[in-house]
């Protein structure tokens, strides 16, 4: 994209903004566990450097339609897609998933450090796992750089060498958001980040993702409306599989123009 | 109205199903007490440091053993090294082969639990458990002994290999398939290649469980006779040729203990003694450890 294009894209209105090509592109896409259909010719594009939370209800789709992003359903067997995802111009499907997953990083709903390994190792796990050499003062930056980006490297900087799994439960999302933004992610998915943590923990983690939105794109899936217009730039609401609107959260969550999102943002159902 | 069963009944209830539970667990620990007593009162004669030291001893007339000294009675009761060292060279062989190869098999079946294929494997895995350990050996005999037309160490540690790979497969499976999906999921979502992930990460988290079920097969081979009879076949002599035959402590006492002379018997009462020395000692000294490197989930 040349720069003339990028001012006018940043000339746009933010409702706007979310009807051009953005960061990723979702033309049509329809995923399929067998023969059950998912997730309905959903069509959207996601703007960089934004937050984009994705609500509704349990079985919605929602997580489907965030793990398609970095390919993951594919791990599910009998799943397959139709239509297209684009990141960057790029069709995901075209790509080879492990280059798709080291620019798409994620994090999941139960903080998972690797159990084997120290805070410092969980780091730079996404590098030795790939089969990069590090140096000791290349892995030495990495790992401060990406505690402190995820806001934990006060927290254990004293005891780097410590496994990870002794931390506590938000410090552990702390750390997997830690590992994932050391591979430098273009995008970050969250798939109900904080749905396991108390509200303290919570909170520590929406604020990070405010600093974060500056240096990496957020999806965020999350069943919890308020986070979504705590942090949400954009809200989509998606229901039985098919995406029934998407707009600024501050316009979604004032003046919501399907039934269906009113009655689940006023508590109706979901 | 509805009538309960007074507080009284049913705390004296309570209480005799408690002594109930505590006699039983008593009861069941009366066999295992009663064996490591009896070898102990037995064995503990016989053994001396000389006692790893020695091979198995050669017959002796027993008006002759009867007249040593207890000075003298310990070369004639002889030792284990021979039987010590072929049992370590044969477990260990066996143990060589069945343990990378188990591992590989549980991966597999964990990795794909819907195939025909991992559900054939897992059926006769099972099926595998329960066989007897004297067909292991006929069929060792078959296919090694019969081919290189010689006894050998190697043709016992096949044996051995083929009785211990249901026990690892199985246990190893078992902690596989505990391991959380999401551990995966977020290895392979920093772009880890499969295998990666699979090695250093899934492998790694369930090290423990893998562990112990690799001490239970190394610890229930220790003791097997019946598949090395016709394999291994035995040696009174010390060897370190795995393709020669080989004894190990559990054939020697097996020999031992049926011939007709007092000297092997005693010999039998301290082998037996070394040999359940060797697996408490074994299980106490790598249980802890496994402990330690053991996560759970």
């Amino acid at each position: 994209m040349d720069i003339g294009n990028k001012k006018f894209i940043s000339s746009l209105n933010p409702s706007q903004r979310i009807t051009k090509n953005g960061i990723i592109d979702v033309e049509e896409l329809s995923v399929f566990y067998g023969s059950t259909q998912v997730i309905q010719s959903v069509s959207m594009h996601i703007p960089e450097n934004r937050i984009v939370a994705i609500m509704g209800p349990s079985g919605c789709g929602k997580s489907t339609l965030l793990r398609t992003f970095n390919r993951m359903n594919e791990l599910i067997e009998g799943c397959h897609n139709q239509g297209k995802v684009y990141l960057k111009g790029q069709n995901i499907f075209n790509m080879d998933s492990i280059d798709l997953r080291r620019k798409v990083g994620m994090v999941f709903q139960h903080p998972n450090p690797f159990p084997t390994m120290s805070i410092y190792q969980n780091v730079v796990a996404g590098y030795t796992l790939n089969g990069a050499k590090l140096t000791k003062n290349e892995s030495d930056q990495i790992v401060e750089e990406s505690l402190k980006k995820a806001a934990l490297w006060d927290e254990v900087k004293n005891k780097l060498h410590d496994k990870g799994s002794f931390l506590s439960g938000g410090q552990q999302q702390r750390l997997c958001i830690a590992r994932t933004l050391a591979m430098n992610p273009e995008v970050l998915l969250l798939d109900e980040p904080t749905s396991a943590l108390d509200p303290k923990s919570t909170s520590m983690i929406e604020s990070l993702l405010l600093d974060l939105k500056d240096t990496v794109t957020i999806v965020l899936v999350t069943h919890n409306i308020a986070q979504a217009g705590r942090v949400a730039d954009y809200s989509a609401f998606m229901y039985l599989g098919e995406l029934v609107e998407y707009d600024t959260t501050k316009k979604m969550f004032t003046v919501p123009k399907d039934k269906r999102t009113e009655e689940y943002l006023t508590g109706k159902f979901g | 109205m509805i009538k309960f069963t007074s507080a009284k009944e049913i705390r004296i209830k309570e209480g005799v199903f408690k002594l109930f539970i505590y006699l039983l667990s008593f009861c069941a620990l009366i066999p295992l007490f009663l064996i490591i007593f009896f070898i102990l009162a037995r064995g503990i004669t016989y053994i001396s440091p000389l006692f790893f030291i020695l091979d198995s001893p050669a017959p002796m007339g027993d008006n002759d053993f009867f007249s040593l000294t207890s000075s003298t009675i310990y070369s004639a009761v002889g030792g284990i090294r021979n039987s010590f060292v072929g049992m370590i060279i044969i477990v260990g062989l066996a143990s060589l082969g069945a343990i990378p190869f188990g591992i590989l098999v549980a991966i597999y079946l964990s990795e794909n639990k819907t195939t025909l294929l991992s559900k054939i494997t897992l059926l006769c895995v099972d099926s595998l458990q329960g066989i007897p350990s004297i067909i292991f050996g006929i069929l060792a005999n078959l296919w090694v002994v019969l081919t290189f037309k010689s006894y050998s160490a190697l043709s016992g540690s096949f044996a051995l290999m083929i009785m211990m790979l249901p026990i690892i497969i199985k246990s190893s499976y078992e902690t596989l398939v505990l391991i959380p999906i999401a551990l995966k999921e977020s290895a392979l979502a920093l772009g880890v290649p499969y295998s990666k992930v699979l090695f250093k990460i899934v492998l790694p988290a369930a090290g423990g469980g893998i562990a112990s079920g690799v001490l239970l097969g190394v610890s229930r081979v220790l003791g097997e006779t019946a598949p090395l009879l016709f394999t291994a076949f035995g040696n009174p002599y010390f060897s370190m040729d795995i393709l020669a035959p080989m004894e190990t402590v559990a054939m020697q006492i097996y020999k031992n203990a049926t011939s007709p002379n007092a000297n092997l018997i005693a010999n039998a009462w301290g082998s037996s003694l070394a040999l359940v020395v060797i697996i408490l000692g074994l299980n106490l000294m790598v249980k802890p450890l496994i402990e330690k490197i053991k996560i759970r989930f």
